[in-house]
């Protein structure tokens, strides 16, 4: 019997295309086997084509731009716009490019007469039902639709008969939907389905009548949705806080870098009058301007793209505050900062340099971080610096820090196997959980999960998913290795996995075999309460897995890598973020100086922080926000936000980016690193700092790429690429002034990258904390981990921070949820800490069994966050069905429990 | 919104049958939609979220099959539903006048639901049986060569099932 190969869908009945997976598009044929490698004809010129390639692949490499809509490079190809229609020798008719594989010897006429004739009369096909309103569209200045109007179609519309209307639903609070501007190029189904995770939207009802949408207008729910907008081609799909708001060309784009999560994403920030509009992924140039992209494969997610805003919170303030018999007085940032230098030189001088301690927010820029250090080392003299008041303990920070520190890998090198640790990755890093996605989908590696949580959007590729019991990562972990060091037997690690030797066998075998891979291990489950045990754990695996992997510890922290990188951490000498209030509270630490109030806010509760700092006896506080901080300094120096700060930053893979201001900072407001270097200089250090962000890049090169002459301008995006490469070396040693010991590692660092060269195991962190249950006797046990949307102290001051704040579901394992009665969008009481909430319930295979898992920060009423570890629950299901899924799917009540 | 819609509860043998048919358990969903349609007469929300639940996909997809067929009713139908035929063969042999009869002899009008629940009606295009035009399916019964006396006997037999069924409840 003759094999059955799949080859592409094709014909009426692939509208939708399921079943082809997109190509590698546009890649180099470097390193593509000879017999691969054919010749063939594009536009009279002889071109090399791979194997299996469509037409469309070969044009992109070879810079022809053909006509295309439903084509798109991250998605599976649907064939439907059939607008790339070209002329191919010796075949009848014009064929569609993208879907048509190349053949050797094969002739391609993509601008032949031909090839217009047909691009044009699909144009007016496109254009029947299409409105002419234009004028009032949201897309208009930046619509593909209007542009191949011009480009290549006609000027007339033999279009006698009404056009097609439709009911406009209300279906997304992000996104609105104009269907009668819709041309069913059903790019939007395809990325929810297969980026987004969730065939939320869909195609509906049929021919002439048919339509996009979501289900019972529910909203399109998965945290990269936005990216609909920028790939719809016409005004169908538009952003809602944009709508209306501003025309494209009257925006000034600034290419820079999302300061949100540890992804680090290249955006377009699109501004005018000191205001944001809206964020997109980089803008491309066509012709004389710059545009949207919306061929981009460079997603962005929901937070990123809706939630920037919050420099423009009501809450912003400008202006500078002094402390004067018991009131803060406005004054002028210098004598602002003359006043935070006299109150510091009072307490240095008292009481000594070590009273002081100095915190960053982890968004920090690495010129904000290395002014920090040098301050706290050679300015006030004190060990005290730190930027990890996220995690639970010193333990868990420390840990982390020593994690970066050897951190080897990336996802750059499309390693073979994926081997994924815990958590939510998704929702700590959105767009590193995408692009390890794509290694599964597009590129066919193997993605094996581990751990006590499998995050849901990435364990639908999956080629295999091992659970354990919260608290038990690292004895697996450690198991792992040895097992692969041949020193523990594969039975052992069955009996600890509760799985069949056969199971762990090909686990096993699948690491061995591999030639490269990557360890990805999160940081952030219950704020980093494993993390002692876990990170040397994950540590001996990485040292046992050997040549060909690499080790990638994620947290959502925007710049852990660079301020870990440039030693702005206290040490063991020093007091860190989360031994602050304890060092307040015994009177080691007199004065603290905060850059960013997000440096002190995750260490307690408001009434807790504010008992705290009102002993100190200098509170210099750098911020953008009036809060309740604010209102306890002794000087408040009006810092610039987000969108008003230069700089650099790393994201987790330790790929370094420019941070550009769009705007200028908020009234007197200064940029970080400028409120730094004047501080220096008022605490008597005349030559600190420097007088121009390029200045302060300078020495951060100096330290981290002392060979490197890259300037900042180099750094600049074009067109969403790096315009230049940066190649880093090993930082230079003898710059810490007073951190003899910081040792940042043997750093490596190739082209704009800082990665550890050297694999050296962490050593084994101190207080491992794994004595907690591993499983409730009764119930469940309650496990969480971050969002990124979750609350927190500058997401909750973007514009429609509550839009963007997930629903609230408590997710259960299928086989708990049939064996206590449950079913998705169920209503349960969940009994916790003696509350009684009532819960949306998810069935999902992201926790293990025996445990529910829940986001923190989401849910107004109860937090999970506010227990140190995972916490014992029971569950009680309602017979009551969660309203609607446009609604809130947990109400807003949590009652003391009743006896 | 309490109740959870359990239409397929009783089949769950079936239901596993056909899905074993299939490489994947998606392919299942027309079957599945059809015992839907044969059980509550429509395919409601409720019902599609079930079928998703069973297969494993979103509802979204089940949609957009439901809503693809016009085979499978939206709204709730009357017991007997009439899917008259209106296209060329049966337009020329009389659907029209049959219609017409239908409402006034028998009140059951075009696209809409009689007051006791028993009939409703809606046109289709071609069902393939131009050779006994006019032609109308009675639920899932093909019924040829139209005529008025036809029709009388037709209604009537399916007002004597509906009483006898009426009865046997009793």
């Amino acid at each position: 019997m003759a094999q059955v190969t799949k080859g592409p869908a094709c014909g009426i009945g692939a509208t939708i295309g399921y079943g082809a997976p997109a190509g590698k598009v546009g890649r180099a044929l470097e390193g593509v086997p000879e017999d691969q490698l054919f010749t063939m004809t594009l536009n009279g010129r002889e071109v090399k084509a791979r194997k299996g390639e469509t037409i469309m692949e070969v044009c992109h490499r070879e810079d022809t731009y053909v006509p295309h809509y439903c084509w798109h490079p991250s998605l599976s190809i649907a064939g439907n716009c059939r607008l790339c229609l070209v002329e191919v020798e010796k075949v009848p008719k014009p064929i569609i490019a993208c879907q048509t594989q190349v053949s050797p010897g094969m002739v391609v006429k993509s601008a032949s007469e031909q090839a217009k004739t047909a691009q044009e009369w699909m144009m007016e096909f496109l254009l029947v039902n299409h409105p002419l309103d234009c004028p009032i569209c949201d897309r208009g200045g930046e619509c593909q639709l209007q542009r191949y109007s011009m480009e290549y179609g006609t000027s007339h519309s033999r279009m006698a008969d009404k056009k097609r209307k439709y009911v406009k639903p209300q279906a997304d609070p992000l996104i609105d939907i104009e269907r009668n501007r819709c041309i069913m190029c059903t790019r939007c189904v395809r990325f929810c389905d297969e980026v987004g995770g969730d065939h939320v939207m869909g195609v509906f009802a049929r021919g002439n009548d048919n339509y996009i949408g979501t289900f019972g207008q529910g909203p399109v729910s998965n945290i990269f949705s936005g990216n609909v907008i920028d790939l719809c081609p016409v005004g169908c799909l538009t952003s809602k806080p944009f709508r209306f708001k501003a025309r494209v060309w009257e925006l000034t784009q600034t290419q820079t870098t999302c300061t949100q999560c540890s992804s680090g994403c290249k955006v377009t920030s699109w501004t005018r009058n000191g205001r944001l509009y809206r964020t997109t992924p980089p803008s491309r140039q066509r012709h004389d301007h710059f545009t949207i992209n919306e061929d981009t494969e460079e997603f962005i997610c929901n937070q990123g793209r809706f939630g920037a805003d919050f420099s423009a919170h009501d809450s912003r303030r400008g202006e500078s505050l002094v402390r004067r018999a018991d009131r803060l007085e406005p004054a002028p940032f210098g004598d602002a900062v003359a006043r935070a230098g006299k109150a510091l030189r009072e307490v240095v001088e008292r009481h000594g340099g070590e009273s002081v301690a100095i915190l960053l927010s982890p968004r920090a820029t690495n010129e904000e971080g290395l002014l920090a250090r040098k301050l706290a080392r050679d300015v006030v003299g004190t060990w005290s610096v730190d930027w990890r008041a996220n995690q639970q303990s010193v333990e868990a920070a420390n840990a982390v820090s020593a994690a970066l520190r050897v951190a080897d890998g990336d996802l750059e090198s499309e390693p073979d196997v994926v081997v994924i640790v815990n958590g939510d990755i998704a929702h700590q890093s959105p767009v590193l959980a995408l692009r390890i996605q794509e290694l599964g989908r597009r590129h066919l590696k193997k993605i094996v999960m581990l751990g006590h949580y499998h995050d849901p959007y990435l364990a639908g590729h999956a080629a295999m998913s091992f659970h354990n019991a919260p608290g038990r990562t690292a004895e697996i972990l450690a198991q792992l290795a040895g097992v692969l060091a041949g020193e523990a037997s594969v039975a052992d690690l069955a009996s600890s996995l509760g799985r069949t030797e056969e199971d762990v066998r090909e686990l096993v075998d699948t690491i061995k075999s591999a030639q490269s891979g990557l360890l990805v291990q999160s940081l952030q489950d219950f704020d980093g309460r494993y993390a002692p045990a876990e990170v040397p754990a994950a540590g001996a695996l990485r040292a046992a897995l050997g040549e060909g992997w690499g080790w990638l510890p994620v947290t959502g922290e925007r710049n852990a890598v660079g301020l870990n990188a440039l030693g702005c951490e206290p040490g063991e000498h020093g007091i860190g973020a989360r031994g602050l209030l304890d060092a307040i509270g015994d009177g080691r630490i007199k004065a603290v100086v905060a850059i960013g109030a997000d440096a002190i806010d995750p260490l307690g509760n408001e009434e807790l922080l504010a008992g705290a700092l009102s002993n100190l006896d200098a509170f210099v506080l750098a911020d953008s926000f009036d809060s309740p901080y604010s209102r306890l300094a002794t000087v408040f120096l009006g810092m610039a936000g987000n969108l008003e700060t230069d700089g650099t930053a790393f994201d987790i893979e330790g790929n370094i980016a420019l941070v550009k201001a769009g705007v200028d900072p908020v009234g007197d407001s200064r940029q970080g690193w400028r409120i730094l270097t004047e501080l220096g200089r008022a605490l008597g250090r005349a030559d600190f700092g420097a007088d121009s962000i390029e200045d302060v890049w300078t020495q951060v090169r100096a330290e981290l790429a002392a060979d490197s002459d890259a300037t900042l301008a180099a750094l600049e995006l074009e067109g969403g690429t790096n315009a230049a490469q940066f190649v880093v070396q090993r930082p230079a040693g003898g710059a810490r002034n007073r951190a003899p010991e910081h040792n940042p590692g043997n750093y490596r660092t190739d082209g704009l990258h800082l990665r550890s060269a050297a694999f050296e195991a962490p050593k084994a962190g101190t207080a491992p904390s794994s004595s907690d249950p591993a499983s409730a006797a009764d119930g469940f046990l309650l496990t969480w981990g971050p969002h990124v949307s979750g609350r927190g102290y500058l997401q909750n001051r973007a514009s429609i921070a509550e839009m963007l704040l997930p629903k609230p579901f408590l997710e259960v394992h299928p086989a708990d949820a049939a064996a206590i009665g449950v079913k998705t969008n169920q209503f349960a009481v969940l009994h916790v800490n003696g509350l009684r909430t009532k819960v949306g319930i998810k069935v999902g295979r992201g926790p293990a069994r025996g445990t529910v898992y829940m986001s923190a920060g989401v849910y107004g009423p109860f937090d999970p966050s506010s227990n140190a570890g995972p916490v014992e629950v029971r569950i009680e299901p309602l017979d009551e069905l969660v309203p609607d899924q446009g609604e809130a799917l947990i109400a807003a009540e949590s009652a003391p429990e009743s006896h | 919104m309490t109740a959870m819609p359990e239409i397929l509860k009783d089949d769950a043998e079936e239901i596993e049958r056909l899905i074993g048919k299939y490489p994947s358990r998606r392919s299942a969903m027309l079957p599945l939609l059809w015992i839907v349609q044969r059980r509550a007469g429509w395919v409601s929300q409720g019902a599609m979220e079930e079928v998703a639940g069973i297969l494993g996909v979103t509802v979204a997809e089940v949609y957009e099959v439901v809503s693809f067929y016009t085979m499978f009713q939206q709204k709730p139908v009357g017991r007997f539903h009439i899917a008259l035929c209106d296209t060329l063969s049966c337009a020329i042999c009389g659907t029209h006048e049959i219609a017409a009869y239908l409402a006034e002899k028998h009140g059951i009008e075009m696209r809409k639901v009689t007051g006791d629940g028993l009939f409703s009606m809606e046109p289709v295009e071609c069902i393939g049986a131009c050779a006994n035009a006019p032609a109308l399916l009675l639920n899932e019964d093909l019924v040829g060569d139209l005529t008025p006396a036809g029709i009388d006997a037709m209604i009537e037999e399916c007002r004597r099932k509906a009483g006898a069924t009426a009865a046997a409840a009793r």
